[in-house]
């Protein structure tokens, strides 16, 4: 069935930001569903968009890990074609968050404390924070791992989802604006994961994962790193990484 | 993407004359922007980029290099890049990909590995000095430009109010608090107050009323505010959606466009005033009306 996508109002949206403690309660004491909202707002919280998108229900489970993986599938899959205006508006997952998958944010990051809410909730504009919202971090995580040249176009979706580090590498190339050229997140996600392949875990910090993304970066400072693809970009991002891991070795041996 | 002042190991021809390290060539990116009929595209018409340097043009035309344009929308995370013919062309970008600020730059970039790079042109100081380059290199840059593309949706088809009043749980003592951001000004009540706003504020005979004593402070603290920043009203209006709206009423009311020098000296009580429709003239009539209204007169003291 298709619907039209909706956002939160700009007095809805400002009213929550402010009044951030209350909405911290009112989900404490409402944790099943958000029509508690209405009544809070004294408005309709929402103003309904033109564009359309196929209805979806993302998977529940109070170990999140479990669904992690397929609900950021199933959301990129539904909003992906939707324009980047709404796909980029805080105001779009704050809609996304509190209709479509209020139960799911509430297990994906437990609220311990009423600043959260601001911080992933209610996230701002900037590309670093929807990034790390709680809900828009599921599409977001996909889409910049979702690799069409692949037989399994999410295989490094579910490496950075689920295998060894992943956390960290998706927090590594949202904290660096080069990590939103898609080749480049592809690289970094590729060359990760192949030297955790062949090196294993224990030689795989948070140290190489930083000093991987300053890689990225320091081949944007003299090429036009929008000008490469994902093999170039991949091949000097593995030749340097596995360097430091086999004189890290070596050192280690010395 | 801004090459800025950053330093190369090879000489590079900068648009931006004081960090090129070419004596005279110029590279320059040039178009005309503009939002389609239909407002559904960003165009960029008459997109080319001059360049003199004839060891540059020779590399692009044996196919050697290329001139790459980079656009780029930090707040939709659009970033993507075109090859460009040395000729004009026309482009045009889906403008709901687009919002606030948007960078149009362009490069001239390696193709392959380029041996003996060496230009006639090069300062002086790399005299007969060549280089080795490689593939992908930057080798001319032009930051370009920061352009605001202000979209708005379609199906709202209405002018976007610059405020928004919003309770405030928080607020005890009475006050009416006043923030903004790049979007909007916000102006926060108690709940109560608010509450009464809420049932009131379409009824006509209260409008100048409430621009009196809501609007007009409200918009002439963040034009103080940001008169205070001592920034160019071209950035002000970049930065600020809301100053954007007033910049353009600003030059409905008056005739002339809001200028650096006008804005500094602005007395920003007068104008809020007047760009809001001087409402306080307004609001004292009705006032005056609706007491006479409902006492007769009976209250009217001269």
């Amino acid at each position: 069935m298709l619907i039209n996508v909706k956002m939160m109002t700009e007095e809805a949206f400002a009213t929550l930001q402010k009044n951030y403690k209350d909405v911290y309660e009112q989900i404490k004491n409402h944790p099943s569903d958000s029509t508690w909202l209405e009544g809070y707002l004294g408005f309709n919280p929402y103003e309904t968009k033109k564009y359309l998108i196929e209805d979806f229900e993302l998977g529940d489970n109070e170990d999140y890990n479990a669904v992690a993986f397929e609900n950021g599938v199933l959301l990129y899959e539904s909003i992906k074609d939707l324009p980047r205006y709404i796909i980029c508006n805080n105001r779009f997952w704050a809609w996304v968050t509190f209709e479509k998958a209020y139960k799911q944010a509430q297990h994906a990051m437990k609220l311990t404390r009423p600043e959260l809410v601001n911080t992933f909730w209610l996230t701002t504009n900037s590309r670093r924070s929807l990034m790390l919202g709680v809900i828009s971090r599921s599409f977001f995580r996909t889409e910049i791992s979702v690799d069409e040249s692949m037989s399994d176009k999410y295989a490094l979706t579910r490496r950075i989802v689920e295998g060894y580090r992943g956390i960290e590498m998706y927090r590594a190339l949202t904290y660096r604006n080069i990590g939103m050229l898609k080749p480049v997140s592809l690289a970094f996600i590729q060359s990760i994961a192949d030297a955790n392949e062949k090196y294993g875990d224990a030689p795989l910090g948070k140290e190489q994962l930083r000093e991987t993304m300053k890689d990225a970066s320091r081949i944007g400072s003299v090429m036009l790193i929008d000008d490469m693809s994902k093999d170039e970009i991949y091949e000097i991002l593995y030749r340097k990484l596995e360097k430091r891991l086999t004189e890290g070795f070596l050192n280690e041996e010395v | 993407m801004r090459i800025g002042k950053r330093l190369f190991p090879y000489p590079i021809l900068n648009s931006e004359k004081i960090y090129s390290q070419y004596k005279d060539s110029v590279f320059a990116l040039q178009y005309d922007e503009e939002i389609s009929d239909d407002k559904q595209y960003y165009l960029l018409n008459n997109l080319h980029c001059e360049l003199d340097n004839q060891m540059l043009i020779d590399l692009i035309n044996t196919d050697r290099a290329e001139i790459v344009c980079v656009i780029e929308c930090p707040s939709t995370m659009y970033r993507k890049s075109h090859v460009l013919p040395l000729h004009p062309i026309n482009m045009q970008i889906p403008l709901a990909d687009l919002n606030n600020k948007v960078n149009v730059s362009a490069f001239v970039v390696a193709k392959e590995d380029i041996d003996n790079y060496h230009s006639d042109d090069f300062s002086d100081v790399y005299g007969d000095i060549s280089f080795s380059i490689e593939k992908h290199d930057i080798l001319a840059a032009d930051d370009g430009y920061v352009n605001n593309v202000d979209f708005n949706d379609l199906d709202d088809n209405k002018q976007a109010s610059i405020f928004i009043v919003i309770k405030d749980k928080s607020i005890t003592n009475g006050t009416m608090q006043v923030e903004y951001d790049s979007e909007k000004i916000t102006i926060s009540l108690p709940e109560e107050q608010w509450n009464m706003y809420d049932k009131t504020k379409r009824i006509p005979k209260y409008e100048s009323l409430y621009f009196s004593i809501i609007a007009v402070p409200a918009l002439c603290y963040a034009l103080s505010c940001l008169q205070k920043n001592d920034l160019a009203v071209d950035i002000l209006r970049i930065d600020y959606k809301w100053f954007n709206s007033f910049a353009a009423a600003y030059k409905n009311f008056h005739g002339d466009e809001l200028t650096d020098d006008a804005f500094i000296k602005m007395n920003t009580n007068l104008e809020a005033q007047m760009i809001l429709g001087s409402p306080v003239a307004s609001a004292v009539d009705e006032i005056f009306g609706f007491t006479i209204g409902i006492s007769g007169g009976d209250e009217y003291v001269d």
